[in-house]
């Protein structure tokens, strides 16, 4: 009898030309799933090609969106709105997030202005305006997960000096430790930072200048996103008349990006804070109180 | 041989359990009775789906027609910016039926389907333009209707309601006043009444067919913030609206809000896209 269905399925899947599932054919879920195709990062030089379709990965809004990359048991971490405010909030992929507890917290006169989960999952490089100042200065304590739901400084990454609201230093997602790396775009001397961790948390990590960067040609605003590897660099920004999504890569750290190229497939408003993940395979932006991502 | 390939393909549908596909297109019809609420806006849910994935906004719809702004380089045009029209519903069997060197301020399908009603900025002669497109003469433009005050930069006219008696409502930029115009002969518009009830600017008004409810967008304050807003009233010829408030339930960034006659769906902007949020 079990031969017999074996037999009649197999007929029939002939008949009807069914063929066997393969793991691409999976269509991508409208809430957040992983990636279930193999993607991977263009050559140095290249430019990766996302679809135009966005799915909608949760409804909460939240700014500076980024995901660990361990590979498994993987968590996100950004700004979030709750009745307060923006607060750094934490918690797994496709899901909305919850509010953290950092100990000390930033200053409570300024606002938290960014949140950087590290590939690792471990840390999460926090960044805030001091105007305690005569200079503002965009400071970057590194804060480690102790605790469900709670974060302790262990140092500070660095400072970078910006011309206060207007103009807030940026900074990067780390790489993948040891020795990570971060990048850092500082408005005064207009120039792109590279900040990497010494050996044995020493603070503040090491900086190298990369390269200048003219605001008049290029400007980068809100957050950016370097990938684990420290090769791909996504921001949102401006060159010329073009406001959107720009993607640069290089070949090895502490090297120079190429000049960024416009992904011109993907939202071009404000404030998306976009984030792509180490493969290339996808780019979370935020936008419309919520949070998508786009796919290669 | 072919009854036998029908009778096989039968068979093995029966023995799989396999039925007749029903087509569920990306932007599905409505098939929940919604109604539009006696007073307040209507809440959604907020899961967004995208019904466009070409850069468009301004999207509106009548009947099975739908209607967008688009970027001429997203739906391969020459033209910076394209009117695009389409089965509502459907994500397929759209087409370019005009295009400018400008910028769309509003692209607005009538609510009887027959006109659409653009106004941009054109880059060439740096003028503000009101032009209708005509159904009947393939989406070519037509007789422009007379309107109590030309059409200038920074004006947001709303969608007009529906024949006969049409009316719409004029924001004008240079005095910031509202006005109901009244159309009292084909094509000539009067105006009839100022709304002070509505305050100041409101982006990208939408007045529903029947002229009971009107949103749009706002800033809010000084800051970049902005909301989606909404009032309505329950004289449709001429009557005051209620007092101008935010529609919590749709995001705060959204922009171009428009409404389905049952307030089932509100269709927005944003992302350089168009979804829209269904009540629950």
């Amino acid at each position: 009898m079990k031969w017999l269905g074996l037999l009649l399925v197999t007929a029939c899947n002939q008949v009807l030309g069914i063929h066997h599932t393969r793991h691409s054919d999976a269509s991508i879920p409208f809430f957040d799933g992983h990636p279930d195709a193999p993607y991977s990062c263009p050559m140095v030089g290249g430019t990766p090609k996302f679809q135009q379709g966005l799915y909608q990965a949760f409804q909460q809004r939240c700014q500076s969106y980024a995901i660990s990359a361990k590979g498994s048991d993987d968590h996100a971490l950004g700004l979030c709105a709750f009745s307060q405010g923006f607060e750094v909030a934490y918690g797994p992929i496709g899901a909305p997030l919850q509010m953290q507890t950092l100990t000390p917290g930033v200053p409570s006169a300024t606002a938290v202005t960014s949140a950087r989960l590290a590939p690792d999952d471990d840390q999460a490089i926090i960044g805030y305006l001091d105007i305690s100042t005569p200079s503002p200065v965009t400071r970057f304590p590194l804060y480690a997960r102790v605790s469900d739901g709670n974060w302790q400084e262990v140092g500070e990454v660095g400072e970078v000096q910006g011309n206060g609201y207007s103009e807030i230093a940026l900074i990067s997602t780390p790489t993948r430790g040891p020795h990570r790396h971060a990048i850092a775009l500082d408005y005064v001397q207009m120039q792109l930072l590279e900040l990497v961790e010494g050996d044995g948390n020493t603070y503040p990590w090491t900086t190298t200048v990369l390269q200048p960067i003219d605001l008049a040609t290029i400007s980068p605003q809100g957050t950016l996103s370097l990938t684990p590897d420290g090769l791909q660099l996504v921001f949102y920004g401006s060159i010329g008349q073009s406001s959107g999504i720009y993607y640069a890569d290089r070949a090895a750290m502490l090297q120079p990006f190429n000049p960024p190229v416009w992904l011109m497939d993907l939202p071009t408003d404000p404030n998306t804070d976009p984030f792509l993940t180490e493969s290339c395979a996808r780019l979370y932006l935020s936008g419309l109180g919520s949070l998508f991502y786009a796919v290669q | 041989m072919r009854r036998v390939g029908l009778l096989a393909v039968s068979a093995c549908n029966w023995a799989f359990g396999v039925h007749d596909t029903k087509p569920e297109p990306h932007d599905a019809q409505i098939d929940a009775p919604f109604t539009c609420l006696a007073s307040g806006p209507p809440t959604f849910t907020h899961v967004l789906h995208q019904v466009l994935d070409v850069g468009c906004w301004s999207f509106t719809m009548s009947g099975s027609l739908a209607a967008a702004g688009c970027y001429g380089s997203d739906v391969g045009s020459p033209s910076d910016q394209v009117v695009y029209v389409g089965p509502l519903g459907s994500s397929e069997g759209w087409s370019v039926v005009a295009g400018v060197n400008g910028n769309y301020v509003d692209v607005l399908l009538v609510p009887d389907g027959d006109e659409i009603w653009t106004f941009y900025f054109d880059y060439s002669s740096n003028t503000s333009r009101f032009v209708v497109l005509g159904r009947d003469a393939g989406w070519q433009p037509v007789a422009t209707p007379t309107l109590p005050f030309p059409y200038l930069d920074g004006d947001y006219p709303s969608l007009p309601t529906q024949r006969p008696d049409r009316r719409m409502l004029y924001f004008r930029y240079a005095d910031a006043t509202w006005h109901e115009l009244h159309e009292t002969a084909p094509g000539t518009w009067t105006d009839e009444r100022m709304h002070p009830e509505l305050g100041g600017y409101m982006y990208n008004p939408r007045l529903s067919a029947d002229g009971l409810r009107l949103t749009g967008w706002e800033y809010v304050g000084m800051s970049s913030n902005q909301t989606t807003v909404y009032t309505s009233r329950t004289n449709p010829a001429g009557g005051d609206f209620a007092a101008v408030a935010p529609m919590p339930s749709v995001p705060m960034t959204a922009q171009y809000p428009t409404l389905t006659e049952d307030c089932g769906r509100v269709y927005l902007s944003g992302l350089s896209s168009v979804f829209y949020a269904q009540q629950p």
